[in-house]
This record gives C-alpha cells, sequence and structure tokens, in this order.
C-alpha cells in the first residue's frame, strides 16, 4: 500500500486516523497502541511473511535494550549486549541487502557454483528499521535513551509515515512526543496542516517525478546510444526526478505523522541550491547524514582527536597539518560516506558513489583549512558574498552532484562511464544508433522547456517546510518564506490545496513505487 | 570552579583553537555564531576540553549541545 494509492488516500488513512482520535479522546496510552496496530497492518498489507520478520526484529532489540537498561552496573556486560545486538542487525540486513548480490559475484568470477537460483526478497525498510534501532540501543548504552514500555517503541519503530523510506528518527526527538499528555487529542490545525503539506508531497511524486521517469528510465536503459545533449537531458531529467521522488515522499511523511499530531525532522532543505558539496550533505536526506555523523562519523573523529591531543600541543593537534587532517578528517570521513554509499545497495558503483562524495568533501574540508584564508582577524569577509563567487561555487557542488548521480542510477560502472563519455561529447552531438524508443520520448517531449522551469523554481522557490514555517512544519528552525506565500488555515489555501489534490488524483492512475523503497 | 570560570578557560580553548583573540563567549553563544565553527572544529574544542578540565564525554553528550550554556552545565556537572 503506497501512499500515493487510492486505499491508502481514502481508506487506509481516514480510518486509522478518526479511530486514533475516537481512541485518543478516552486514552493516550490506547491511541498509540492503535498506531502500532496500523502500522503493522500497513507493513502486512506488503507482505505478511515479511511482518514476522519486522516484529521479530522489533521484539529482539526491545530485548537487548531491556537487558542493557537492566545491566546497568555491569559496564563490561552492557557492551557485550550491546555488541551482539549490533551484529545480529548487521547480520539480519546483510542476509537479506548483501548476500544474494555477493553470491552472484562469486559465482559470475568462478569462485562458487551454487547451481540454484538464490533469490531473497529484500524486505521494504529494513535499512531503515535496522538503522533506527542500532541507534536506539547505542543510546540506551550511552544513557541518553531512556528506556521506555513497549508500547511507545513499537509504535516508535514502526510508525507507518518513516517505517518505508525514512526519515531516519532519532528516539530522543520522537519517544516523547508519543508520550505527551496531548497525543491523541484532535487538532483542526494538525489535519489542515497535514492536508496541505501532504498535497504538496503528492503534486511532487505524481504531477512532477512520475513525468520524469520515463526518459530517466530510458536513457539508462541505453547509455551507449546517448548524444552530447541526450545524455545531459537523461542526467538532470534523473536529478530531478529524485529529488521530487524522494522530497515529495518525505513531504508526505511528514504530513502524515503531524496528521496524528507527531512532528517529524526536515528530511531535504533545497539541496540544489547547496554552494559547497558540505552544504550539501546538510541539505539533501539529512537524517541520514544526521544519523552516520552521530553514530559513524564523531565517534570515530572523537577517538583519534583524543589520542592526537594526547601526544601533541594543542596548537598542533588540530587538522592544520598533512597527518592531521588524514587521520582527522580523511579518515573518518571516508568511513562515513563508504558506508552511505553502500547502505544504499550491494552493486560496486553505490560503493564508488560513496568514495567519491567522500572524496568531494575531503577536498571540501581542505579548502576550507589549507586555502586562501577567507577573514583575516578584524576584515570582514566580504568574498563570499561576491555574486560570481557563489555562482562558480553553486555550478561546481552541481557538477559534482550530477556526477553522483549517474553513478547512483546506472545499472553498473560501465554504463555510468558511459553516460558520462556522451556527457563530454564521446558520442558526438548525434545520436549514434536509435533504439526505437529512445528518440520519440526524446523529440516529443517539451523535455529541455521542462528541466528549464524545473530549475528555476528550484532555485527560486522556498521549499515546502519554509512555506509552513509559521506553524512549526518539522522540528527544529525554519526560515519562512516571502508573508504573502506563506500557508495559513485560511481560504485561499483551501482551494490550493484543494487544486493541488484533484490535479494529482486525476494524475494518479497507477501508483508508482518510491525510488528509495528500493534501498 | 563556578560557570564564569568555565566560561573563561572555553574561551582560551576556542580563541587558540581558531586562532583568533576577538572571540568572546557567551551562555547563549552557538556554533553558528562563530565562522568556521564546524562539527569537526567542534570536536577539536571538547577534545581540549576533555584535556582542560580533566573529563571525558560522550558522544552523545555532545550531539545534545545548543549552546556554550549547555557546554558549560556539562562540564560543571561532570567535574563535581
Amino acid at each position: 500500500m503506497l501512499f500515493n494509492s487510492f486505499e491508502f488516500i481514502f481508506g487506509f488513512l481516514p480510518a486509522s486516523l478518526l479511530i486514533f482520535y475516537a481512541i485518543g479522546s478516552l486514552d493516550r496510552k490506547l491511541a498509540t497502541l492503535w498506531l502500532a496496530v496500523c502500522s503493522i497492518f500497513f507493513y502486512a498489507c506488503w507482505n505478511y511473511r515479511m511482518t514476522a520478520l519486522l516484529l521479530a526484529s522489533v521484539a529482539f532489540n526491545y530485548l537487548c535494550a531491556f537487558l542493557i537498561h537492566r545491566c546497568s552496573e555491569n559496564r563490561y556486560l552492557q557492551n557485550a549486549i550491546l555488541t551482539f545486538g549490533i551484529l545480529v542487525d548487521l547480520g539480519v540486513l546483510i542476509f537479506y541487502k548483501y548476500l544474494s548480490a555477493l553470491i552472484f559475484f562469486l559465482e559470475e568470477n568462478g569462485v562458487v557454483t551454487a547451481g540454484t537460483k538464490f533469490e531473497i526478497l529484500l524486505p521494504l525498510g529494513i535499512s531503515f528499521f535496522t538503522f533506527t534501532q542500532i541507534g536506539f540501543l547505542i543510546d540506551v548504552r550511552q544513557r541518553v535513551a531512556k528506556y521506555r514500555g513497549p508500547v511507545s517503541y513499537v509504535a516508535f519503530v514502526t510508525f507507518f509515515p518513516h517505517l518505508i523510506a525514512g526519515p531516519i528518527l532519532h528516539n530522543r526527538e520522537i519517544l516523547p512526543q508519543f508520550e505527551d499528555p496531548r497525543m491523541g487529542r484532535f487538532s483542526a490545525e494538525n489535519i489542515a496542516l497535514g492536508l496541505s503539506y501532504f498535497a504538496i508531497g503528492l503534486m511532487k511524486k505524481i504531477l512532477i517525478a512520475d513525468n520524469l521517469a520515463g526518459i530517466a528510465d530510458n536513457g539508462f536503459a541505453h547509455p551507449h546510444a546517448l548524444d552530447l545533449f541526450g545524455a545531459w537531458g537523461v542526467t538532470l531529467a534523473y536529478t530531478f526526478q529524485l529529488y521530487f521522488d524522494f522530497s515529495g515522499y518525505s513531504d508526505m511523511a511528514i504530513a502524515l505523522a503531524r496528521m496524528f499530531g507527531i512532528i517529524f525532522p526536515a528530511n531535504f532543505n533545497s539541496p540544489y541550491k547547496a554552494t559547497s558539496i558540505i552544504d550539501f550533505w546538510q541539505r539533501w536526506h539529512m537524517t541520514l547524514t544526521r544519523y552516520l555523523m552521530l553514530y559513524v562519523y564523531n565517534p570515530l573523529a572523537i577517538r583519534v582527536a583524543r589520542r592526537r591531543a594526547a601526544r601533541y600541543p594543542m596548537a598542533q593537534a588540530g587538522p592544520e597539518s598533512s597527518a592531521g587532517f588524514t587521520q582527522l578528517v580523511v579518515f573518518p570521513t571516508m568511513v562515513a560516506m563508504g558506508l552511505a554509499g553502500v547502505w544504499h545497495g550491494a552493486g560496486l558503483q553505490f560503493l564508488i558513489f560513496g568514495v567519491m562524495h567522500g572524496s568531494f568533501l575531503c577536498i571540501n574540508h581542505a579548502w576550507r583549512i589549507f586555502g586562501p584564508r577567507r577573514r583575516k582577524k578584524g576584515a570582514v569577509k566580504d568574498v563570499g558574498k561576491n555574486p560570481i563567487v557563489i555562482g562558480l561555487k553553486f555550478v561546481l557542488t552541481f557538477l559534482a552532484v550530477l556526477a553522483g548521480w549517474i553513478l547512483f542510477r546506472a545499472a553498473s560502472l560501465s554504463d555510468a562511464v558511459a553516460v558520462i563519455n556522451a556527457m563530454v561529447g564521446g558520442n558526438g552531438l548525434r545520436l549514434p544508433e536509435l533504439p526505437q524508443s529512445l528518440p520519440a520520448v526524446w523529440r516529443a517531449s517539451w523535455l529541455p522547456l521542462e528541466l528549464a522551469a524545473l530549475f528555476l523554481a528550484l532555485w527560486l522557490l522556498p521549499n515546502t517546510q519554509e512555506l509552513f514555517a509559521k506553524y512549526h512544519p518539522i522540528l527544529g528552525k525554519v526560515r519562512p518564506a516571502w508573508a504573502v506565500v506563506c500557508w495559513r488555515p485560511n481560504w485561499a489555501w483551501a482551494f490550493v490545496t484543494i487544486v493541488l489534490w484533484v490535479a494529482a488524483i486525476m494524475g494518479l492512475t497507477a501508483p508508482t513505487r518510491f525510488l528509495y523503497f528500493q534501498f | 570552579m563556578n560557570e564564569q570560570d568555565i566560561i573563561l578557560q572555553l574561551n582560551t580553548i576556542v580563541r587558540n583553537i581558531f586562532d583568533d583573540d576577538s572571540i568572546v563567549l557567551t551562555a547563549d553563544t552557538t556554533a553558528e555564531d562563530i565562522d568556521g565553527w564546524d562539527s569537526m572544529k567542534h570536536i577539536n574544542i571538547v577534545v581540549a576540553a576533555e584535556g582542560q578540565f580533566g573529563v571525558r564525554f560522550l558522544t552523545s553528550e555532545i550531539e545534545l549541545l545548543r549552546n556554550v550554556g549547555d557546554f558549560v552545565t556539562l562540564i560543571s556537572r561532570k567535574i563535581k
């Protein structure tokens, strides 16, 4: 059952909301229990056998958290349980996500001959619920997460708006909301905001992302047939498709949670407006970046920093020397981004995607440390405000991001190289060989105009949370958009919402999956 | 050691790390107020503070800090 399907929009959602508020007026805890029940039903609609796996994972991690909490006097025992828990979680993840790819790889290279075809169905959302729960275990061990009752925990992990594709929630920001006395109390504002917010997400998915999908799919299916313009068109189409698909999904998730009175963290903040690659990762899939910072980058960096601080005086312990830079920046960044790459899938191109972005980030950090000093003591920094400099930084960042997406989307490394080759003119301006489907799509469409319009829209318009800034749409601060367009529960916005809903529903012929469901 | 002393010592650390004597920390200062205070610098500051005050922080405690005031509260709780 997808967010963009009739069953969900007209069946599951209204029914679960109505019963939630009916129960919520009686008892808060029962309302939380209802959320857990709905969410498990939501998952079971996809595959009831895999629901057993989800429940087993939740039960196992809850048990680990309980034991870690109970053994608070014995640090070693706590660490042993934590390690065991993480290993089991990762083991399950690797089994479902990487094993079939690994066996295929070994067979291809003649290392083993399995004989029978080995295929494992990837459980939806497994990367997401595994990560969420590992984070919880670590936090219970570090005593920043309070041990909770089972109902809140199950509702937190399985809550259907985030279960399949995030945002990756942090227990500290969500569990207290489930236990707030206001939980389950009806608020017209939450519903109104949720409906408008959802409409924007639905519009992004159905009217924009799904329209671009055909062009991207076609182009990446025949990478050797692309000419210069074709390769750029296809790459840009995919760049926009991925953003509108995933940010549309995230908008819908935020909207759905809000209808139940729960506020989610932001997952996107206009990533294509970024003017550096560091900036980009603070705006793209923000909850993944945050997760990796929290549980991978920082623990590694802090260990290295402590070792250096013990060995050198403070002035030399920092990253300003080549050894310091390698140990403090390159090492944790490459590990974290390598993991970020592999997290997306088993293909070699995902690893290279991660390593490539890791390298970009290191170059970016190196520039900040070793490059020309932007500000001498007391002097005002004005280079950073020069529009030409900003423009150059923007273009460079965008090109780096495009290169990453080609690896991300291409079926294999050689396909990715073929697309890049075409983009730099390796296939010339004309199509060398024409597969039947490609030129028709390409020539008949308004693609160049559509891409230009999307580009301008992304660059000039406020993002979803900025539109809703006055009503606390996400956790944390949001800079509001221009007052004229800011969302308010008034007739004008009611009209816009209805128009968006009608347009999206009319476009909803056959619901398509979200790109991030495969991760 | 009271909170004012802690802020003063932190100020010295931060000035050293940024090589900038014009920095003046207050309880309300956040990372955004100081140019170049990124996640990496943050770790340097935290580790330098560990040495200075003879304490050890958990990574999760560092993540919870919103401003210098939070950091001072954390340090004073640890050295007690």
